[in-house]
């Protein structure tokens, strides 16, 4: 079996990583979701 | 263009404000679950803290793949806007845990086999998912057609979808090096629970991501309908 010692190291990689990657997607949803509204406002005559 | 102003102003409803905010919280909560109590596995170590997100991961993303084929055959049905724009929503989010699923388990491969990766049948199978969804995804931004772009991306998120069974069962089908599925009878309970609440946790937030999502692809289209509509009849486009 791997070295027990280092297993922390592992561990706070793979949690680190799905943070990262859920608030990234968070993010991309949030610009998503203004530019959207934003091409409704320019399409619509307020842009 | 009262519709347009509508869309502009566009409010999300109620129970999709409630869960983004349950998200994070389910999230944390089942992540300080998992950590607080289960204890340190005899063959795994504190590693099989890794599983907690791994596999909420992977089945989340089977989930979303599940909504890409459904909504797709019903696109291929029906030729209703909604479908096509749900599935490539699931497609998007179904990726991204798929991808989050890759990484994890290569980083619990390192620490566990010694290696980020290995040609191993789940491996393989799981990579060749998620390469064909990067595939449709491509395709998506590529086609410029919106009925030609849903006829196409429809067939292969059917297809794509239909390699979910073949990931889940290459490890029996195949076996390689990934261990095959624990079930709740092989689970000692504490891990169970920890691993349910993570899967319940990555749930919430596979609904919330999609909802998002589509609802941003849906007010997109319909603004672009709408002016296109506008400008055909030559009417007035300012609200």
């Amino acid at each position: 079996m791997p070295d027990a010692a280092n297993v922390w190291n592992y561990v706070i990689a793979a949690y680190a990583v799905t943070w990262v990657g859920l608030i990234g997607y968070s993010v991309r949803l949030w610009v998503l979701t203004r530019r959207a509204k934003d091409t409704a406002a320019e399409l619509g005559g307020e842009g | 263009m009262d519709e347009m102003k509508a869309l502009r102003e566009n409010r999300a409803p109620a129970w999709l404000v409630a869960l983004t905010v349950v998200a994070p919280i389910a999230v944390i909560a089942a992540q300080w679950f998992g950590f607080a109590y289960s204890p340190t596995a005899e063959d795994f170590q504190d590693s099989q803290k890794i599983m907690y997100v791994h596999v909420p991961a992977a089945w989340n993303a089977f989930l979303a793949f599940f909504v890409v084929f459904w909504a797709s055959v019903v696109y291929l049905i029906k030729r209703t806007e909604r479908s096509d724009l749900l599935a490539a929503s699931a497609a998007e989010i179904g990726a991204l845990f798929t991808g989050l699923t890759l990484v994890l388990g290569s980083i619990w491969g390192r620490w566990a086999w010694g290696v980020w990766w290995t040609w191993d049948a789940r491996l393989t199978s799981t990579a060749v998912l998620f390469i064909i969804f990067i595939g449709y995804l491509s395709l998506r931004s590529f086609t410029e057609d919106p009925e030609r772009r849903a006829t196409w991306s429809a067939g292969v998120g059917i297809f794509g979808a239909l390699n979910v069974p073949i990931v889940y069962m290459s490890v029996r089908w195949w076996r390689t090096l990934h261990q095959t599925q624990s079930t709740p009878e092989t689970l000692t309970p504490i891990y169970k629970w920890a691993l349910r609440a993570n899967a319940i946790a990555f749930l919430i937030v596979l609904i919330v991501f999609i909802a998002w999502r589509y609802r941003a692809a849906r007010i997109e289209r319909r603004a672009e309908a709408l002016h296109e509509e506008a400008v055909l009849e030559g009417g007035q486009l300012h609200a």
